[in-house]
């Protein structure tokens, strides 16, 4: 019962946030409804019994994405919202494709059976560290290598050329 | 009772929300923004189906998207303030060398 | 040597090889010098050949030395093999000697020219090619030469492109000779249809066998005579030599007088087998060949132009030939083929060495009394004058009345007459000639008589050696009626001699000796009588001539405008068909065929126009078509 409560509110926030993105008036209202949708999500996390990733949702995604969000949006200091959009056909094509797909995920959710269960037991930190070091071994190093590479090239980026 | 059915029309409806976001908006950081959002819709339904599969394979998707995701936003961002410095905008619409 | 008999072909190859790309670096005197090196080796090597031959017992003298494969499809076998037979080692020799001497001669004629080099390939590449064509044994690699020289002769008479009418002529001779050579293909298809194979050697052991019939033997007879009557000028094919008198004097001795022309003689004699299966087509051949002589002899009667005068009269003595080989005297139509090719160069290189005196003037109405300026060329024209209409001793003498003879022993009295008539006209366009250029009062432009000078050695020595030979070379086949052994028919006997069963018993000597006799007095007769008129309408009263041709005017000038020949072809061949290609290139080409290019071209254009409405350049609308992809993969999923 609980866990239906805490979903529908969570659910409910995460959609609140997503809706304010997209309909935000300037950026950093938008950037505020991403938090939201961040959280929210943290939070339904920790619900599936998902602590860890739950944690990381945060400082990750919370915590820095966001973070760096907004120090860009203070960089390019974008003071002017969009101009009027007349591209009507892009917009309309946009959301009715939009609902279909979720018509389409929608029929299929309901023909399909979807998985039911009771909540598994365990430390949940302890089984993830156990798979990332074995299973996941190779995955693991890939994605360090990938930070790596990503920060190269963001310094390689974002340097003011020296004319 | 809660079944998955219900945490995957969640992600269905954030992922859409996503979407019309990339499709609709012109500032290039929204856009951006709702990518994100896509991105998490998705993390949310592995998830919820690692849960109720009782398997951690979902979990470890989860972790590795996350951290790809982190990169490529750090990229993308940069690559943004990189176009702001050439051209003075963030209208997307206005991004269109590659027309013809 | 019969087994190096290839080093006969290669010389003039090296030649034209060397000559085209490294001609420039080894300068004038160099590339002329080397060309006529190389020709003279050849020459050395065929009269090498030639003696190999001699010391051969008679019935040993058919050699084939092969050289390599060279087609081989299905059933269709071509081996390029040398044929070295008597007839063939006459043909080289005679072909490498008188090139060799032009060679020589065309290092002084030629020598102010700038294109000297690229002359003297080409003149290589001809003596190859006509070497190929006298001494293959496949009749495709016969082919092969005779395509060969009809190219090197219209380069040659091309040379001077610059000159429209030299262009004009070149071209003129290669589309006649292509007429001709049309047949010649036709006649060899019809060869291999007949006997599986274009071996000369295969045809001829398979005339013995096969029963052919004579309809068969006809045809391909005429076909392979068509060529003949292309490339040799005959009528009505001949209308190209006069025209091709726009080359330069040497390669109108070489080509149009001694050699490339003697190739359709060559080519009847060398299948005189098929020709004896068919008694129609020989009738045809000496036919067409008396009436040619007879005709350029009444157009060489009026013409004012040097050479032109001496290409009807080539056309006119080759005419003879075919005569010759027409009553089956093919060794004498050969004989009459090596003298013609000795004096009748000399006169077109004894021509070009007034023309060279008089600083290129063409017209006799403008020369005279030259004899005591340019002696050594004066004497030797005149014994060349002397040779072809036949004055007793020298060579054109015998050759000439052995064919006269064999014409009136076969029965074919009419032809003999026409010839004997041709013989006068002959003795007195000749004589015509050399009264008005080298006798009387000098009619030379003042200017140009200031210069007159006699050639350098380089151009008179062949000239000399020309006349020797001019003198000499009727030895070879005195007739028996003069005490002779008529050596050069039985030489060439071995190659010669192939004849039917049936008609072998013909073949019994026709007439008397006393026949023989009376007509070669008759002959001689003419021939003086021939001389003593021009003599008294050139020298004597030099009125006449003008006064007989204003009394004959519209006889005069319709033979003087050569019967008008070129004119009827211009309109009922070449204007018709001129129209005929410019209907189709203006109705089919132009609307059809760039129609349809240019509507795919167009269509493409279209098809890219419109996808380029796709390429927006907007990420947003990249972004909606992903979307819409990954939608439609769901849906059909879903669907499925």
């Amino acid at each position: 019962m609980l866990e239906t409560i805490l979903f529908a509110c969570f659910g409910l926030a995460a959609i609140a946030g997503a809706v304010w993105v997209i309909l935000g008036k300037n950026v950093t209202w938008s950037a505020l409804g991403l938090l939201i949708n961040f959280c929210s999500l943290g939070a339904l996390y920790i619900l599936l019994n998902a602590p860890f990733v739950a944690l990381i949702q945060f400082i990750v995604y919370a915590g820095a994405i966001v973070v760096m969000f907004l120090f860009v949006i203070m960089l390019i200091m974008v003071r002017r919202g969009e101009g009027e959009d007349r591209k009507y056909l892009q917009r309309y094509a946009g959301i009715a494709l939009a609902a279909l797909l979720v018509a389409g995920l929608l029929y299929f959710g309901l023909q399909a059976a979807m998985p039911q269960g009771p909540m598994p037991q365990g430390d949940n930190v302890q089984i993830l560290g156990v798979a990332l070091f074995s299973g996941y071994l190779l995955p693991l190093q890939m994605a360090g290598v990938l930070l790596l590479i990503g920060m190269i090239a963001v310094v390689v980026l974002a340097k003011k050329k020296v004319v | 009772m809660l079944s998955s059915l219900h945490y995957f029309v969640l992600s269905a409806i954030l992922f859409a929300i996503g979407g019309i976001g990339v499709l609709v908006r012109r500032n290039v950081i929204v856009m951006f923004m709702c990518v994100e959002m896509m991105l998490n819709a998705v993390n949310l339904a592995l998830i919820a189906f690692s849960r109720y599969l009782n398997s951690v394979d979902g979990q470890m998707l989860v972790l590795l998207v996350m951290a790809v995701a982190a990169t490529e936003v750090v990229v993308g961002l940069a690559i943004l303030v990189a176009l702001y410095r050439q051209r003075p905008t963030t209208d997307v619409d206005e991004m269109n060398l590659l027309k013809g | 040597m019969l087994d190096y008999a290839w080093l006969v072909l290669v010389f003039p190859l090296v030649g034209v090889i060397v000559n085209a790309f490294f001609g420039r670096r080894l300068g004038k005197r160099g590339a002329g010098y080397l060309a006529s090196a190389m020709v003279g080796l050849s020459f050395v090597c065929a009269v090498w050949m030639f003696a190999e031959l001699l010391g051969r017992p008679e019935t040993d003298r058919v050699i084939v030395r092969p050289l390599f494969d060279w087609i081989t499809v299905g059933d269709f076998n071509v081996q390029a093999k040398l044929l070295l037979d008597p007839l063939s080692a006459v043909m080289a020799t005679v072909v490498s000697g008188v090139s060799f001497l032009i060679h020589i001669y065309s290092i002084g004629y030629m020598a102010h020219d700038e294109r000297f080099v690229r002359y003297f390939a080409y003149l290589n590449l001809f003596v190859f090619a006509m070497l190929t064509l006298v001494l293959a044994e496949n009749l495709l690699v016969t082919y092969v030469g005779w395509e060969g020289v009809g190219l090197c002769s219209y380069l040659l008479i091309g040379f001077w492109f610059e000159r429209k009418a030299a262009s004009d002529a070149g071209k003129k001779a290669f589309l006649v000779n292509r007429v001709g050579d049309v047949g010649f293909a036709l006649g060899l298809m019809l060869l291999f249809v007949t006997f599986g194979s274009l071996s000369m050697q295969n045809v001829l052991e398979q005339t013995m066998v096969v029963r052919l019939t004579s309809g068969v033997a006809t045809t391909i007879a005429l076909l392979l005579f068509v060529g003949a009557v292309g490339k040799s000028a005959q009528i009505p094919l001949y209308v190209w030599l006069p025209d091709a008198m726009e080359g330069p004097t040497p390669v109108s001795a070489l080509i149009h007088a001694a050699t490339m022309v003697t190739a359709g003689v060559y080519m009847v004699a060398r299948t005189h087998a098929l020709f004896q299966l068919s008694s129609s087509a020989l009738t045809w051949v000496a036919a067409i060949g008396g009436v040619t002589a007879f005709f350029a002899a009444t157009m060489a009667l009026v013409q004012h132009d040097l050479k032109r005068v001496l290409a009807y009269s080539t056309i006119s003595q080759l005419g003879y030939m075919f005569l010759g080989v027409g009553v089956g005297a093919y060794a004498s139509g050969i004989f009459h083929l090596t003298t013609h090719a000795f004096f009748k160069a000399l006169l077109f290189l004894g021509a070009g060495s007034v023309m060279h005196a008089l600083a290129g003037e063409l017209d006799i109405r403008k020369m005279g009394g030259l004899k005591g300026k340019i002696p050594t060329t004066f004497w030797t024209f005149l014994i060349a004058a002397l040779a072809i209409v036949g004055f007793p001793g020298l060579a054109g003498f015998f050759s000439k009345d052995e064919i006269l003879w064999r014409a009136f022993a076969d029965g074919k009295t009419v032809l003999w007459a026409l010839a004997l008539l041709t013989a006068g006209l002959t003795a007195f366009y000749i004589f015509r000639l050399v009264f008005s250029v080298f006798f009387g009062e000098s009619r030379v432009d003042k200017k140009v008589a200031a210069h007159i000078h006699e050639s350098p050695k380089v151009m008179t020595v062949p000239l000399i050696i020309l006349a020797g030979f001019s003198i000499i070379a009727g030895y070879a086949g005195v007739p028996k009626i003069l005490g002779g052994g008529n050596w050069i028919e039985g030489f060439l006997e071995g190659s010669l001699g192939w004849r039917a069963p049936e008609v072998l018993a013909e073949e019994a000597a026709h007439g008397s000796a006393g026949t023989e006799w009376a007509l070669l007095l008759v002959s001689v007769i003419v021939a003086l009588a021939g001389i003593g008129l021009a003599y008294y309408f050139y020298v004597r009263r030099t009125d006449l001539p003008g006064r007989v041709a204003k009394g004959l005017n519209g006889v005069y000038t319709f033979v003087y405008n050569k019967y008008k020949v070129d004119e009827f072809y211009m309109g009922a061949i070449v204007t018709p068909l001129r129209q005929l290609g410019g209907f189709f290139s203006a109705k089919v080409d132009g609307p059809v065929v760039d129609g349809v290019v240019e509507g795919i071209a167009a269509l493409v254009a279209l098809v890219g126009r419109g996808l380029q409405a796709l390429q927006t350049g907007l990420a947003r609308n990249y972004a909606l078509g992903i979307l819409a992809g990954a939608v439609l993969l769901l849906v059909y999923a879903l669907v499925k």
